[in-house]
């Protein structure tokens, strides 16, 4: 199984197999102060040959989400087995999953924190830019 | 149909599916407040 694309954004949502995306391009978050919990939504897109999903449930792949701090030491990693249930509309071609994924993990400093995300031997790396403060010109909502 | 949320939450060590929908629970409503408290961007500031 491949990943064809990691999309970070505010909100994505799955029907059918179709993702609605929303915000799609985060890549800074700007916290008052650390320690913050950041949470990134990811729409995530799999290609699969016919012959990694054919046996449905009965077959596994693996996912592992990893978080790396601004030093690229790992912070965390997590990860698990999950199947497909979808049939290939033809053998030949490859077969979209799209999948819906959240993020959340602490960020204890300013810098970027790297996500990778692996599903069997693909991966796919984000960098997150953490900041200390408001975005310049936005107003705190006690000053507007 | 629509499909669940994966959460790998690296707080709380825990990986699992959130429903969505007509089927949201608390856990949905306590994943999309958590990013209320958040402001991200692309990079480049808000206008």
């Amino acid at each position: 199984m491949n990943i064809d694309w990691v999309i970070p954004c505010r909100y994505v949502e799955v029907h059918d197999n179709l993702g609605t995306i929303i915000g799609a391009g985060i890549d800074t978050y700007w916290v008052p102060e650390f320690p913050a919990p950041i949470q990134v939504l990811l729409a995530v897109r799999l290609l699969a040959m016919a012959e990694e999903i054919e046996q449905g449930e009965k077959q596994k792949h693996a996912m592992t989400n990893r978080v790396r701090d601004p030093r690229g030491d790992v912070l965390s990693e997590m990860g698990g087995k999950f199947s497909v249930s979808a049939v290939a509309t033809n053998p030949d071609w490859l077969t979209g999953i799209m999948a819906a994924t959240a993020i959340q993990f602490e960020a204890a400093e300013e810098g970027t924190y790297t996500i990778d995300h692996l599903v069997d031997n693909a991966s796919a790396s984000l960098p997150i830019h953490v900041v200390e403060g408001l975005p310049p010109g936005v107003t705190p909502p006690d000053e507007a | 149909m629509q499909e669940p949320i994966i959460v790998f939450d690296h707080i709380r060590k825990t990986v699992s599916t959130v429903p969505t929908g007509p089927a949201a629970d608390e856990k949905l409503a306590e994943l999309l407040e958590s990013q209320r408290n958040q402001v991200a961007t692309s990079g480049r500031p808000p206008s």
